[in-house]
C-alpha cells in the first residue's frame, strides 16, 4: 500500500513518488523513529553517558540541538533513542517518580533502584510499548560506575558499557574490542569496570561518535558527554559533522 | 490522668477543648497493659526480647508470636493488642515487598516505619477497610540499611512506632506493662559499644527484673536482627542467655 | 461508584466517565456541549466526544484520513521576537477549497500558534486554547501562560490523542515571547506528539523546502527586516514548488512589547518566466 502523509513528517515513503498508485491516502502510525545514538561507559570510579543531538524523521532533520541525556537524580543519568515523544513522556514520568522516592525515603534514588523502576515502567506497557531504547548510567552504592542497558519492553542487564540507537551496530563492536573485560564468572573475581582512565574513555567515546557520524545518517550535529564521578556531573560537547 | 474526661472521648476525630484526642491517648494506655517488649541496638545487630504471658499450662507458648519478621532486613517486637499488630505487620510486609519489586533494593527502615505510621493514623475514615479506632499496639521496629556511599545512611536502626503514628528513633527502648522499670534500667546500662552478647544478657536481665513470673524458655522470646539475616532464637539459645544473665 | 474523571479539565472533555453514571455530570456536560453545538464534532448528531470511551455512544469513529488541510507553516526567531508565516489556503484533497482561512491563532498576549494539517482538528485545538486563555484571563494574576507552557500543553494534548489511536491530524508551530526568560520562544509539535524547539522551524513541505534556506541564512541577532526577508524568500520557494500553497500569506510577529500581531493577507512577487516554465516540454520530447 502506498502511503502519503498530509502532515508530511511521518512515514516518508520515497516509493510513492513513482508510479503504481493503487491507493493514495494518508495513513499514520503511533510510532516514529527519530534516530540518534546513545552510549555509556562505566569505570572504577566514574561513568560517562553520551548521546548525539540530532533528531530526525525519515530523511529530514527536525533539530540539531536535541539533548537525549537527562539527569534523573544526582547519581543517575538516562539516555534514550527511538521515538522521542515516548522517550520524553517516559522521562517526565520517571522524574516525578524520582521526586516521590526522594520524599518517601529522604535520599535521592540510586541508579540501581532507578534501573529496576525503569524496567517495571517499560514492562507495564508491554502491549503498547514505549518505543524508546534506553541506557541508564550512574554510580552505585559503592561509588562504582554502572551501566544498565534496556530493550523497549523492559528487559535489562547491568554491564560496563553499552550503546543503543541508530549507531549501535557501528559502535558496539568497537566497544567490545576496546573494553571487553574478564567474565564475571571467572574466579578470583576481577573488576568488570573498564580499565580505561576517565580521559581515555572520553576520547574513545568521542571517536565512536565521530566514526558513527560518518556512516549513520541519523547520527551527527554534536555529541554531548555527561561525565559523573565523585565530584559530581560535568558536561562536555563536541561538534560532529552536520551532513 | 483523665480528670477532664468528658463527651470528647467518644469520637476518634474530635479534639477536646484542651486539644487532646482521647481515643489515641487511651490506645497508648492500652499498650501499658500489654506484655513487656524491649529492643537494644548495637553496632553489630539489634536484640529483640519479649515477655509471653502463659496464663494456663494448657496454652501452647509457640503459638504466641510477639516478634515478627517484616522482611529479611527488618523485624519487630510488639506489645498491646497483638491482633492489631498483625494488621500493621502485614501492611509493612506488603509495602516492603512492593519497594523491593519496584526498586530492587531492601526498603529503607525509616520509610518502612513511615508507612506503618501512616497506617496507624488512618483510623476514623469511611469504608469497610478503614479502622474505626486507633491501633492498640506499639511496635519496636528493628532494621538494617545497606551502606550507601555519598548518602549518609546504613547500619542498624531501631524505631518505636506508637498508636498516634509517631515514630521515634531509639538506641534501646521498652514498651508494655514493665516498660517504666525496664526503660530506667536500659537508660542506666546502655553503652554505645555493647557487643551483641552483652546486649542479649542486658535484655534478659532487664526482662527478668520486670516480669512477675520467673523467666524460662517458654515465657520469653528472643530474636536478633543481624545482617544478612533475621533470626529467632530457639529454646537452647534462650536457656544459654538465661544462664548468662543469672 | 462513579468512575473517576481522568480528564484534568472540562475543556478536554469528560474523561472516561460513561454517560448515565453521574446524571449531574451529564447535565454539566450537556450544558457545555449546548454552548458549543456549532462546533461540528461536538454538536447535535455527532457520534462521539473526543477523549471519551463511552459504551453508550456506540461505535465512535476516528479521523482515519485528513480531509481539509493546510500546508506549511514557517517561523524564525530574530533579535526581538519571532516571525511566523503561512498561506491562507485550506485544501480539500487537491482542490483549493477555502482560500481565506487564517491559519494562525493568537493565544493570550504573547503566543501565536500556527497549524499544518486538518482544519477541523485545529478548530478543536482552538477551543482548547480559548478555554485555556479564558481561565488564564479570569485568574487576572498578571502572569499569563508563557509560550513554553502552551507548547508543553499542546505536546500533551497531541500525545494523549495518539495514545487513544485518535490523533489530531496537525503539526503545530508555537511562537511567542517568553516574558519570564526575556527571550523569544519557538517550538513545533507533530501529530503523534514529537516536539522540538529550535531557532527556526517549518512544518510539512516547508521542512524540505524552507529549512535548508533557514539553515543557510539564519543568524543569531537578526533584525526584524532581515528575518522578514528570509521568511519571504522561503515563502517564495514554497509557493513555487508546493502545489497546495497559494500566493496569499499572513505574517505574525510577536515581541516583548505586548500583543502579537497577525498581518493582513499579502502576496509576494513571484517570477514564472523561467525558461523551463515558458516551454516545459522543450527538453522532454514526446511530452504534452
Amino acid at each position: 500500500m502506498e502511503t502519503y502523509d498530509a502532515v508530511g513528517e511521518n512515514n516518508f515513503n520515497p516509493s510513492s513518488y513513482h508510479g503504481n498508485h493503487t491507493k493514495q491516502h494518508a495513513t499514520w502510525s503511533p510510532y516514529d523513529n527519530n534516530g540518534g545514538t546513545v552510549m555509556a561507559v562505566a569505570g572504577e570510579d566514574y561513568v560517562i553517558c553520551a548521546a548525539d543531538t540530532r533528531m530526525s524523521t525519515g530523511y529530514s532533520i527536525m533539530t540539531r540541538q536535541y539533548t537525549k541525556v537527562d539527569e534523573m537524580s544526582p547519581k543517575t543519568l538516562m539516555a534514550s533513542a527511538g521515538f522521542m515523544a515516548d522517550a520524553a513522556t517516559l522521562k517526565k514520568l520517571l522524574k516525578g517518580r524520582c521526586d516521590q522516592y526522594q520524599f518517601a525515603n529522604n535520599k535521592p534514588i540510586g541508579c540501581v533502584a532507578f534501573a529496576q523502576m525503569l524496567s517495571n515502567t517499560l514492562y507495564m506497557r508491554r502491549f503498547f510499548p514505549y518505543y524508546a531504547f534506553n541506557i541508564v548510567a550512574g554510580l552505585d552504592a559503592e561509588g562504582k560506575g554502572a551501566v544498565f542497558t534496556y530493550d523497549a519492553v523492559g528487559s535489562y542487564e547491568r554491564t560496563n558499557y553499552s550503546c543503543q540507537g541508530s549507531g549501535q551496530q557501528l559502535i558496539m563492536p568497537v566497544l567490545d574490542n576496546q573494553l571487553k573485560t574478564v567474565s564475571p564468572l571467572v574466579l578470583p573475581a576481577v573488576s568488570s569496570a573498564t580499565p580505561l582512565s576517565e580521559e581515555e574513555a572520553i576520547d574513545l567515546i568521542k571517536d565512536c561518535f565521530a566514526t558513527a557520524g560518518e556512516r549513520d545518517i541519523y547520527t551527527g550535529d554534536a555529541v554531548e558527554l555527561f561525565v559523573m564521578n565523585k565530584d559530581g556531573i560535568r558536561k562536555e560537547t563536541m561538534p560532529l559533522k552536520t551532513d | 490522668m483523665f480528670q477532664t474526661r468528658s463527651e470528647y472521648d467518644r469520637g476518634v476525630n474530635t479534639f477536646s477543648p484542651e486539644g487532646r484526642l482521647f481515643q489515641v491517648e487511651y490506645a497508648i494506655e492500652a499498650i501499658k497493659l500489654g506484655s513487656t517488649a524491649l529492643a537494644i541496638s548495637t553496632k553489630h545487630g539489634i536484640v529483640l526480647a519479649v515477655e509471653k504471658r502463659i496464663t494456663s499450662p494448657l496454652m501452647e507458648p509457640s503459638s504466641m508470636d510477639k516478634i515478627m519478621e517484616i522482611d529479611s532486613h527488618c523485624a519487630c517486637a510488639v506489645s498491646g493488642l497483638t491482633a492489631d499488630a498483625k494488621t500493621m505487620v502485614e501492611h509493612g510486609r506488603v509495602e516492603s515487598q512492593n519497594h523491593y519489586f519496584t526498586f530492587n533494593e531492601p526498603m529503607p527502615v525509616e520509610s518502612l516505619c513511615q508507612t506503618l505510621c501512616r497506617l496507624a493514623m488512618s483510623f476514623g475514615g469511611e469504608g469497610e477497610k478503614s479502622m474505626s479506632r486507633p491501633f492498640g499496639v506499639a511496635l519496636l521496629v528493628a532494621g538494617f540499611d545497606e551502606e550507601d556511599k555519598g548518602n549518609d545512611v546504613g547500619g542498624y536502626t531501631l524505631y518505636h512506632v506508637d498508636p498516634s503514628g509517631t515514630k521515634t528513633k531509639c538506641r534501646a527502648k521498652s514498651i508494655g506493662s514493665g516498660s517504666e522499670g525496664a526503660q530506667t534500667s536500659l537508660n542506666e546500662e546502655y553503652r554505645e559499644d555493647l557487643t551483641l552478647e552483652e546486649a542479649e544478657t542486658m535484655a534478659m536481665s532487664t526482662l527478668k527484673a520486670v516480669m512477675e513470673e520467673k523467666v524460662n524458655v517458654k515465657n520469653v522470646d528472643f530474636a536478633v536482627l543481624k545482617s544478612p539475616k533475621f533470626q529467632v532464637y530457639d529454646a537452647k539459645k534462650i536457656q544459654e542467655i538465661i544462664d548468662r544473665a543469672a | 461508584m462513579i468512575p473517576s474523571r481522568t480528564s484534568h479539565s472540562s475543556s478536554i472533555g469528560p474523561g472516561v466517565v460513561p454517560r448515565g453514571a453521574d446524571p449531574a455530570y451529564d447535565e454539566e456536560v450537556k450544558r457545555e456541549y449546548d454552548l458549543r453545538k456549532n462546533i461540528p464534532h461536538l454538536g447535535k448528531g455527532s457520534k462521539g466526544r473526543p477523549f471519551s470511551i463511552d459504551p453508550n455512544v456506540g461505535v465512535m469513529t476516528r479521523t482515519q484520513t485528513p480531509y481539509v488541510t493546510g500546508t506549511s507553516v514557517l517561523a524564525v526567531k530574530y533579535k526581538d521576537g519571532v516571525l511566523m508565516a503561512c498561506d491562507t489556503l485550506a485544501c480539500y484533497g487537491s482542490t483549493k477549497r477555502y482560500k481565506s482561512i487564517q491559519r494562525m491563532k493568537l493565544v493570550g498576549k504573547y503566543t501565536v500558534v500556527g497549524f499544518t494539517g486538518e482544519l477541523s482538528d485545529f478548530d478543536y485545538i482552538s477551543t482548547l486554547l480559548d478555554e485555556l486563555e479564558m481561565t488564564d484571563f479570569c485568574q487576572d494574576d498578571e502572569c499569563p501562560r508563557t509560550p513554553k507552557e502552551i507548547y508543553n500543553y499542546l505536546v500533551r494534548v497531541m500525545y494523549n490523542r495518539r495514545n487513544k489511536f485518535d490523533p489530531l491530524w496537525n503539526s503545530l508551530v508555537i511562537s511567542g515571547w517568553d516574558y519570564v526568560e526575556k527571550k523569544p520562544f519557538l517550538g513545533c509539535v507533530g501529530m503523534i506528539g514529537q516536539h522540538y524547539v529550535d531557532d527556526h522551524v517549518a512544518t510539512g513541505f516547508g521542512n524540505h523546502l524552507a529549512r535548508p534556506l533557514f539553515r543557510e541564512s539564519w543568524k543569531e541577532e537578526m533584525t526584524e527586516q532581515e528575518a522578514e526577508k528570509l521568511l519571504k524568500s522561503a515563502l517564495l520557494s514554497c509557493v513555487m514548488r508546493d502545489k497546495q500553497m497559494m500566493n496569499k500569506f499572513q505574517l505574525s510577529k510577536i515581541t516583548a512589547d505586548g500583543p502579537g500581531e497577525i498581518s493582513e493577507p499579502f502576496a509576494i512577487d513571484t517570477r514564472w518566466g523561467y525558461e523551463n516554465y515558458v516551454n516545459p516540454t522543450k527538453y522532454a520530447p514526446g511530452a504534452w
